[in-house]
């Protein structure tokens, strides 16, 4: 056989073993006779693919999408206005129903190029109704985001509210009912868009906490277990947030404008059961908010337990993340779930302190008598009394502070730690890793480099030199002006072992990493700002 | 994948929707891969998308895949980022892999270090021979698609990607007897 057909069946080889999922051994048992060169070549083609496989980052994605539906608007408006006759002629053919088409083409005939513009303050009944709603309902499949298209709901009930005005004041009373049903659709749609989101996060919190809960024996984790058992977020998305309570203020007022109405008597039934239903989803949506808004007030303790090194004396429920080792351990064996840090709003003393590994003795501040702290206790309530009996509290190493208002478990890494997303108030957010046998965070060793950049949030590498290890440390988070420490700084203050805080505006809430086995103490809710302008001279 | 229906505004941005569905990850690996820059390739993959937006009123169905011009899409701003920086990439994937840590597995961080010297091998193949192999089977398209990107024949490309997976061969020679692949791995899409 040629070198050309050798070309031709390894190109028939690879699409079935890169798109279509078969074997490499499969494909190659079909040609015997190019066997070793097929299989060579096919191995290279697969691990090209996995060198550069990644997943593309969720923020990445969804910034790129909301470009594209930008860009795609400025089209359509660019286009609309060079020819608007042109716009009608999409909404005809872009499968909207024969009689609106109709309607569309005789307002094309009767009112030229100005018909869509034209047609918005039109309502049911009026010739140019049809139009108008054809142009809203091409607007929907553009949306792209829950948000915007919530956001579009929300714009179209305020529409209806308002026709509704018209039509009774005008006494066409015979729309009033499929008014009222959009307006009914139009509420909901926009409610599973925004208010499901909040709900399902703010119902997810609770669970994290769980996390640290010594009280419930969780069970044996095997590496992979663990993600799918946590939930996958725990944040409270802030925009959704915005957006509920935007809402809610909005349902108030078209409550107040139905109302007024449903003093006419047309329609009267129809219009108390549509202001009765969205007097109720109002109340919905204060529950939702008033729940997220007590969870995002109450300080919460979450503690994660850090694998040890050794496997014989490893504890907590996140003791056997990836722990290969140790896939014996047992709930009973996780007694050490116990110590949990001072929280820093708990503290009189400056609450924060980063000490030298090699350094162990703690600052003032950080004194380790003042451990079982109020929110420790109530995260593990009835910690098993046989806990191994800890000879030293655990050392702080890294105390970073930001507001937070969640923290979400991303993943269980293959060395046995696990990687925490920490959300700040902001919408920043910075990942923490915490290793496999201990955060055992040494600083001014060389630099590996600025690893993580999330707007403003900064994570830094210390590899140990020696060792080759790799080391992550939450060094910052940007203030709320906009200042950001400069490395260098972000550097100094780190190898002096000081606090590495921000300006005065410093949001407040701290991270604790501490020693293996005693666990990450991760307090949601606000310290005071006193505390936070206390470390801006730390180090 | 084609354009849906009449090339009216309507249909034109839900087959940018989909391509956007369908492609995205894939355009930002494509990117990555040839650029040496995760963080960058996700900011270019956007401008990609963008570009097709502004530019899908030009496109013309004449048996060009959607695909395949939204490959070429990427591909241009690939080389708008080579004018502009004014050099090549000469480095691996920078967060490509992660470094080994003490507690990892010996045969962990072996495989690790051959996926590092695979980057390396691609980084030091030509132009063409990067995009063939990232088109190929990185983005995942077919070797006609791959040659509509880059206005080769479907022939031309098979020849164009035997050799470079040769050389490939040539350069990273046993590692690659040790590659481990998950499962599932071996043949899902990219």
């Amino acid at each position: 056989m040629t070198e050309r057909s050798f070309a031709d069946i390894l190109d028939e080889c690879l699409d079935r073993v890169t798109m279509r999922g078969e074997s490499i051994d499969t494909v190659v048992a079909e040609y015997p006779e190019h066997a070793q060169d097929l299989r060579q070549a096919l191995s290279t083609a697969m691990a090209v693919r996995k060198a550069a496989s990644f997943t593309p980052s969720a923020d990445a994605k969804r910034a790129a999408r909301l470009r594209l539906h930008d860009a795609i608007e400025r089209r359509q408006i660019a286009a609309a206005k060079a020819s608007p006759v042109g716009l009608l002629r999409d909404v005809l053919w872009g499968g909207r129903r024969l009689a609106t088409a109709a309607a569309v083409v005789a307002a094309v005939l009767l009112g030229g190029a100005g018909t869509v513009v034209a047609s918005t303050s039109s309502v049911p009944g009026d010739a140019l109704y049809p139009v108008k709603r054809a142009a809203e309902q091409a607007q929907l499949p553009l949306a792209f985001t829950d948000s915007r298209e919530a956001g579009l709901h929300a714009k179209l009930l305020d529409r209806r509210v308002h026709e509704l005005q018209v039509v009774t004041e005008e006494e066409r009373t015979r729309f009033v009912p499929g008014l009222a049903e959009r307006i009914e659709h139009h509420a909901d749609r926009a409610d599973r868009l925004v208010v499901a989101p909040v709900d399902h996060a703010v119902a997810d919190l609770p669970s994290m906490v769980a996390l640290g809960n010594a009280t419930e024996a969780p069970p044996a984790h095997t590496p992979g277990a663990v993600t799918a058992s946590r939930p996958a977020t725990a944040e409270i998305p802030a925009d959704r947030l915005l957006e509920l309570n935007q809402q809610m203020v909005a349902l108030e007022t078209k409550i107040a404008q139905l109302e007024a109405i449903t003093r006419d008597a047309c329609a009267r039934a129809a219009l108390e059961r549509l202001t009765a239903s969205l007097r109720e989803r109002r109340e919905q949506l204060l529950a939702v908010l008033r729940k997220a808004d007590s969870l995002h007030r109450t300080p919460i303790t979450i503690t994660v337990v850090v694998p040890t090194p050794t496997p014989a004396t490893a504890s907590s429920d996140l003791t056997n993340v990836g722990a290969e080792e140790a896939p014996t351990a047992q709930p009973a064996a996780r007694p050490s779930t116990k110590p949990v840090l001072p929280l820093p709003n708990q503290q009189t003393s400056p609450p924060f302190t980063t000490n030298e590994t090699s350094a162990p003795t703690p600052t003032p501040s950080r004194a380790p008598e003042a451990m079982p702290t109020p929110a420790a206790r109530t995260a593990s309530p009835s910690t098993p009394t046989p806990a191994p009996k800890r000879e030293q509290p655990p050392e702080v190493m890294q105390a970073v502070e930001g507001r937070i208002t969640g923290v979400t478990l991303v993943r269980s890494e293959s060395g046995g730690g696990i990687l925490l997303k920490v959300q700040l108030t902001n919408g920043h957010g910075v990942r923490v890793l915490i290793e496999r046998g201990g955060p055992r965070l040494t600083f001014g060793e060389k630099e590996a480099g600025l690893a993580d950049v999330s707007l403003g949030v900064r994570v830094r590498i210390i590899r140990e030199t020696a060792t080759g290890k790799v080391r992550v440390v939450q060094v910052l988070t940007e203030t709320r002006g906009g200042a950001r420490l400069d490395d260098a700084g972000v550097g100094d203050s780190v190898a002096k072992g000081g606090a590495s805080m921000t300006g005065a505006d410093a949001p407040a809430v701290t991270v604790v990493v501490v020693q293996p086995g005693a666990g990450v103490a991760v307090t949601l809710g606000d310290v005071p700002r006193e505390a936070a302008g206390k470390q801006r001279s730390g180090g | 994948m084609a354009l849906r229906g009449r090339n009216s505004a309507e249909s034109n941005a839900a087959a940018l929707a989909d391509l956007y569905e369908q492609y995205y990850d894939r355009v930002t690996r494509y990117i990555a891969a040839r650029i040496g820059n995760r963080d960058l390739a996700e900011d270019l993959a956007g401008d990609v998308f963008v570009r097709c937006a502004e530019s899908i009123g030009s496109f013309e169905q004449r048996g060009v895949p959607l695909q395949a011009w939204l490959f070429r899409v990427a591909h241009n701003i690939v080389i708008d980022h080579y004018r502009r920086s004014s050099r090549r990439r000469n480095v691996p994937l920078d967060e490509a892999l992660e470094l080994p840590s003490d507690h990892e597995p010996q045969g962990e961080v072996e495989q690790k270090l051959i996926m590092d010297r695979v980057l390396q091998a691609m980084a030091q193949l030509n132009p063409a021979q990067q995009q063939v192999i990232t088109l190929r089977f990185i983005a995942g398209l077919s070797s006609e698609e791959a040659g509509s990107v880059m206005g080769r024949t479907k022939g031309a490309i098979r020849e164009l990607q035997r050799t470079v997976l040769k050389a490939l061969r040539g350069r990273l020679g046993d590692d690659l007897e040790k590659v481990r692949f998950g499962v599932g791995e071996e043949g899902t899409q990219a």
